[in-house]
C-alpha cells in the first residue's frame, strides 16, 4: 500500500512523464511536417515556373509534377493512424490522471472555493485538447490551416486558384492545357436534311474552375452560343482507390445544335472562346478556325490566343458582371442577364438557323448535362 | 550550284528512280548478324561472299541528311517531301509493309538528326513532317493500306514520343490518330482503331 500522501505526487510525475512524451510526439510531426512542406513548395515553385515557359510543350511535365505533388502531400494512411490513435490514447490518460490527482483530494462539501480550485484543471483539459486539434490537423494537411499555405493538389488543375492566389500568367497555364474545339456531326433520325451537331471542348490538361462564353459563327449568323461554368469532379479510383488530382485528354460537352449546312463550311466558319477566371479582370480570348476530320470538325491547332481588353469584368459571389463590352463578340450581350457560375453549363442556338423555323421564335436556353468524358 | 532547288530535286530523284518494291536484294540475299535465327544455318563461308546491292533509298536519305547540315531549311523540305512522293508513288498493296518499313525508317533517322542540338531548325521541321504525315495517313486510309497504317502509327507513335520529351507541340499527330481511330472504327478495323487509340493515349505518358 502506498502512502495516500504521496500517491497525488506519483501520479502527477506519471502525467508529467506523458506530457514529454506527448510533446515529443509533436516535435516528430513538426520535423515530418516541415520536410513535408518544403517538398511540397518546391514542386510549386517548380509548377509555376514551368508555366512561364510557355511557347513549349509541357503539358506532360505539368502532369507529372502534379502527381509529384500528390505524393507528397497525401501521408501514408497506416502510420497517420497510428500516430492519431497514440495521441488520443496519451490525451485520454493525461486528462484522467489529472482528474483522478483531483479526486482523491477531494473534501465535501461542494462550495464556491472549490470552483476556483478546479478551474486550473479545466484550463489543462482545453489546453491539451487544443493541442491535441492542432496535431491532428497538422498531420493531414487538408484543413483550413495549412490550406492556404499549401493547397490541395486538386487545387493545381484549378485556373481561378492558380489566378486568384498565385501571380501568375492565366495564358501561360491555359496553354499547356491546351483547349481545343470539336464538332461532331449526327444526322438526324427525321429529318435527312439536317445534321445535329455536339459541340465539345476539348482539354489536354483537366484544369477547370473558369467561365465561358463560346460562339460559333461565320459572316451570316451566330449557330450556337453556349456558357457556363467548367468545374470537374475525378472520383477516386474505384479499383486502387488512388486520388486523381488531374486527367488527361478530357471532353467537356457544351451542347449541341442542329443545323441544315453541310460538313462544306465556308471559309469564315470560326468560334471565339473567353475563359473568365476570378482572379483577373479580362478574359483571355481564343479564335479558332476549323479543318475537316471524318464525321467531325476538330479546331486547328494553332488558335489565337489573345487577352481581350475590351472587356472588364468582375465576379461577386458567383456572378459574372461584365463592366465593358466588346460588340465584336455575337451574341454576348443579349445572353450576358444570364451569366452565373453555379457549375453547369448552358447552350442557346438561334433557332432560325434552321429552315423550317421561323425567324421570330423565341431562343432557347438549355442546360447541358451530359458529364465530362474521357476520350 | 548545290543551292540550286532544281538540281537538288533533279538529284533527288535520279537517285531514287530505280528504287523498287519488292527489292531485287530479296531474290540476292545478304547476310545481316542481327537477323540470324538459326545459328546451324549461319554459314560463315557463304556469308563472307556475299555483297549488298547498291540501295537508291541510302542515297537520297544521305542527299537529305547533308541539306540538314548545310544549310537552309528549304532544300530539306524539298528532300523530304521527295521522299514522302515518291513512298506514295510506289507504294501498294503487294508491298505496303517492305515499303512502308523501308521508307519510315528513313524519316525516323532524319527526325533524330533533327533534334541534334546544332541543328537550328527543329521546330520547323517537327512542324512540316507533322503536316506531311497527316496528308499521309489520309492517303494510307483512302488506299486502305492497313498493314501499312500499322507500321505507320507505330513509327509516328515513336516519333511523337520523342518529340514530347523535347516539348515539341503533338496536336496535329493526336489529330491524325483521331482520325484514322475514327475511321478504322466506321469502317470495321476495330483492331486497328484500338492501336491508334492506345497510341493517342500514351503519346504524352512519359
Amino acid at each position: 500500500m502506498i502512502k495516500t500522501s504521496l500517491y497525488t505526487f506519483i501520479l502527477i510525475s506519471i502525467t508529467g512523464g506523458l506530457l514529454t512524451l506527448l510533446s515529443s510526439v509533436g516535435i516528430f510531426i513538426s520535423i515530418t511536417m516541415q520536410r513535408r512542406l518544403e517538398r511540397l513548395q518546391e514542386t510549386l515553385e517548380e509548377f509555376i515556373n514551368l508555366s512561364y515557359g510557355s511557347d513549349a510543350n509541357l503539358t506532360t511535365q505539368m502532369y507529372n509534377l502534379i502527381e509529384k505533388y500528390q505524393l507528397h502531400y497525401i501521408y501514408p494512411k497506416q502510420p497517420q493512424g497510428l500516430i492519431l490513435r497514440y495521441i488520443d490514447l496519451n490525451v485520454f490518460f493525461i486528462l484522467l490522471l489529472w482528474s483522478f490527482a483531483f479526486i482523491m483530494n477531494y473534501e465535501p462539501p461542494f462550495s464556491l472555493p472549490l470552483i476556483m480550485q478546479i478551474s486550473p484543471l479545466m484550463i489543462g483539459i482545453f489546453a491539451t485538447l487544443f493541442f491535441r486539434r492542432l496535431l491532428r490537423n497538422t498531420i493531414s494537411l487538408e484543413n483550413p490551416l495549412l490550406g492556404t499555405i499549401v493547397p490541395p493538389p486538386l487545387k493545381l488543375r484549378s485556373i481561378s486558384f492558380l489566378s486568384h492566389f498565385i501571380n501568375l500568367s492565366v495564358m501561360s497555364v491555359l496553354k499547356q492545357a491546351r483547349l481545343s474545339l470539336m464538332l461532331t456531326f449526327n444526322r438526324c433520325v427525321d429529318d435527312s436534311d439536317a445534321w445535329n451537331v455536339a459541340v465539345d471542348l476539348k482539354e489536354e490538361l483537366s484544369c477547370d474552375d473558369f467561365f465561358y462564353y463560346l460562339a460559333l459563327y461565320d459572316n451570316t449568323s451566330c449557330y450556337f452560343a453556349g456558357f457556363g461554368e467548367v468545374i470537374c469532379r475525378f472520383p477516386s479510383d474505384p479499383i486502387t482507390d488512388k486520388p486523381v488530382p488531374v486527367c488527361r485528354n478530357i471532353n467537356i460537352p457544351l451542347g449541341c445544335f442542329m443545323t441544315d449546312f453541310s460538313f462544306d463550311l465556308g471559309t469564315d466558319f470560326q468560334a471565339k472562346l473567353l475563359i473568365f477566371t476570378r482572379g483577373e479582370k479580362h478574359p483571355v480570348q481564343y479564335n479558332y478556325r476549323f479543318m475537316k476530320g471524318r464525321g467531325f470538325l476538330a479546331s486547328r491547332t494553332d488558335p489565337v490566343v489573345t487577352v481581350n481588353r475590351r472587356i472588364v469584368y468582375n465576379i461577386k459571389k458567383d456572378e459574372l458582371n461584365v463592366l465593358s463590352f466588346d460588340p465584336n463578340i455575337p451574341r454576348f450581350q443579349e445572353l450576358l442577364p444570364h451569366f452565373k457560375l453555379n457549375g453547369s453549363r448552358y447552350y442557346f442556338y438561334p433557332l432560325s438557323t434552321i429552315r423550317k423555323q421561323s425567324k421570330d421564335s423565341p431562343p432557347h436556353i438549355q442546360i447541358c448535362r451530359k458529364g465530362v468524358f474521357i476520350d | 550550284m548545290y543551292y540550286d532547288t532544281a538540281v537538288f530535286v533533279q538529284n533527288i530523284r535520279q537517285a531514287l528512280s530505280p528504287l523498287v518494291f519488292p527489292s531485287p536484294a530479296q531474290a540476292d540475299p545478304y547476310m545481316d548478324l542481327a537477323k540470324v535465327k538459326v545459328i546451324e544455318e549461319f554459314d560463315p563461308q557463304e556469308a563472307c561472299r556475299q555483297a549488298p546491292s547498291s540501295d537508291p533509298l541510302v542515297q537520297a536519305l544521305g542527299l537529305v541528311l547533308e541539306t540538314m547540315e548545310k544549310g537552309p531549311f528549304n532544300m530539306t523540305r524539298l528532300g523530304m517531301n521527295e521522299l514522302f512522293k515518291k513512298y506514295l508513288f510506289l507504294i501498294t498493296e503487294e508491298n505496303e509493309e517492305e515499303c512502308t518499313q523501308r521508307f519510315f525508317d528513313c524519316f525516323y533517322q532524319l527526325f533524330l538528326s533533327s533534334l541534334l542540338e546544332s541543328y537550328p531548325f527543329t521546330g520547323l521541321f517537327w512542324e512540316y513532317l507533322c503536316l506531311t504525315l497527316a496528308t499521309v495517313s489520309e492517303y494510307l486510309i483512302e488506299k486502305r493500306l492497313i498493314t501499312a497504317g500499322q507500321i505507320f502509327l507505330k513509327t509516328v507513335f515513336v516519333m511523337g514520343r520523342c518529340a514530347t520529351q523535347n516539348c515539341l507541340p503533338t496536336c496535329t499527330i493526336q489529330h491524325l490518330m483521331h482520325n484514322m481511330e475514327i475511321w478504322a472504327r466506321e469502317e470495321g478495323y476495330l483492331e486497328f482503331a484500338d492501336c491508334a487509340k492506345n497510341h493517342r493515349f500514351n503519346l504524352e505518358c512519359l
